[in-house]
């Protein structure tokens, strides 16, 4: 008898610990992990500093959200295939790939085509456990949303969410390499998308997303460099040649107060800060094309 | 035995208390406060822990979120229940500062009213920062609040 509730007060305490770690952001979960050799960061950095900096990028959906209410409509030619990834065998190629697929499952989930994103699951599950931060990945519950098209709304929400737990507890466990290069990945194939959209079908809008993209990578890239490694000395080099490209782009400032209004009951602030973009179609172009080529390369690397 | 027992649910039920108070949100009121926002796509949630040892101390946690030219974002604010008059959300960059002249904010020190949420028409893609903490005076316990970041659309 005396066996039986000492068993149950284990399992109890088991599951209280558990439970009161749930929402833990990313001290839970520590788990021991050898990187491979190279991937080691500079020593005189700021890492909390770094960690702001990359846990500021975008979310995988957002351009997708983007190029979705320009009425674009959906190509799966811009995709990824997510078998590719069943190749990569180190953490760099592990976390660039799961940057790139979390990416395009944005794509897929605003554009609720739910009949692809099983395949983009099942790979993104693999990559995650081999990162271990599968704990973050609930794999059954997403495909079971991904079964109906009633629940894209808790799909995107939930899938998105993985996403970011799997960044946070990256970056709270000293494995900011491997969060750069989710950021890193996730970018990289946002801006192809939207520079492929922009090529099918040009328009001012994407044109200014595109050229806004500068400030994004003079951010990243800083970021980049302060890992060592021959694989970092390769991205790092691809993103200078869209460095290059970019430093056609310029951008201006006009400096002005927000506004604050009702509209339709809803709270609005409307900025008066503006930035302006000033880039020619040949030099869109520039970038369009560098981009297809690095983010294939990033790709085959 | 039976002391050993009641010893062990105490100790049990203390430890829990202590890292949910110190916590951050649930994931249901994450997904609640996700959910509420509608037709808006949801980007990334801010889940907070509030705790005050002093009236001098500055609570809550700050974010960085880069925000992009031409879009209409929704900022949401959601807290467990007691805490919703307790909280604010303010969206800031380096020229407005968090309290002397955010960019905005879910409460109007004005009028002393609160918003759950507002929308911002963002107009140059830069660095953002988003703050969630007590209000000034209040916040007498540990807590948690959550902060929704959604796409409403394309902003000319």
């Amino acid at each position: 008898m005396h066996k039986k509730w000492y068993i149950s007060l284990i399992v109890a305490a088991t599951a209280m610990m558990q439970f009161s770690c749930g929402g833990c952001g990313g001290d839970d979960g520590h788990l021991e992990y050898h990187e491979e050799e190279g991937m080691v960061t500079d020593v005189n950095f700021d890492s909390q500093a770094m960690n702001e900096i990359i846990s500021s990028f975008s979310s995988p959906v957002e351009m997708a959200a983007m190029i979705q209410s320009s009425e674009v409509p959906f190509s799966p030619k811009y995709l990824i295939n997510p078998d590719v990834v069943k190749d990569y065998t180190t953490s760099f190629k592990k976390a660039l790939g799961l940057g790139f697929l979390s990416a395009d499952l944005g794509y897929l989930n605003v554009y609720s085509k739910t009949s692809l994103i099983i395949d983009y699951l099942v790979q993104i599950r693999s990559i995650s456990e081999d990162l271990k931060v599968g704990q973050f990945f609930d794999f059954q519950l997403l495909k079971r949303l991904a079964t109906s098209d009633d629940n894209i709304d808790s799909l995107l929400i939930m899938s998105t969410q993985s996403y970011q737990k799997m960044d946070e507890h990256l970056r709270n466990n000293q494995r900011s390499n491997l969060s750069a290069l989710l950021v890193t990945g996730v970018w990289v194939e946002s801006l192809y998308l939207i520079t492929q959209v922009a090529k099918d079908q040009y328009s001012e809008d994407f044109k200014d997303r595109i050229g806004e993209q500068k400030t994004i990578l003079n951010q990243l890239l800083p970021i980049l460099k302060m890992f060592h490694g021959k694989d970092f000395e390769h991205l790092v080099q691809y993103m200078e040649e869209l460095k290059d490209v970019f430093d056609f782009v310029k951008i201006s400032y006009e400096v002005g107060e927000p506004e604050t209004k009702t509209i339709n009951g809803s709270l609005v602030v409307i900025q008066n800060d503006r930035s302006i973009i000033t880039m020619s179609k040949e030099e869109l172009q520039e970038i369009i094309t560098t981009t297809e080529k690095i983010r294939n390369k990033l790709i085959a690397l | 035995m039976r002391r050993l027992f009641i010893i062990l649910v105490f100790a049990i039920l203390c430890f829990g208390q202590a890292t949910t108070a110190d916590a951050q949100c649930k994931q249901q009121l994450v997904y609640q406060c996700a959910t509420q926002t509608e037709k808006a796509i949801f980007l990334r949630d801010f889940n907070t822990k509030l705790k005050r040892e002093s009236p001098s101390d500055e609570t809550g946690m700050k974010f960085t979120v880069v925000l992009n030219k031409g879009t209409q974002y929704r900022f949401s604010l959601c807290a467990p229940d007691g805490y919703q008059e307790q909280v604010v959300l303010t969206l800031y960059d380096s020229a407005h500062p968090e309290n002397s002249n955010p960019l905005g904010t879910t409460f109007n020190k004005a009028d002393k009213t609160d918003a759950k949420s507002f929308d911002f028409i963002c107009q140059k893609t830069a660095m953002y920062y988003v703050s969630i903490r007590f209000k000034p005076g209040m916040g007498d316990k540990k807590g948690c609040a959550v902060g929704i970041l959604s796409f409403v659309g394309k902003s000319k």
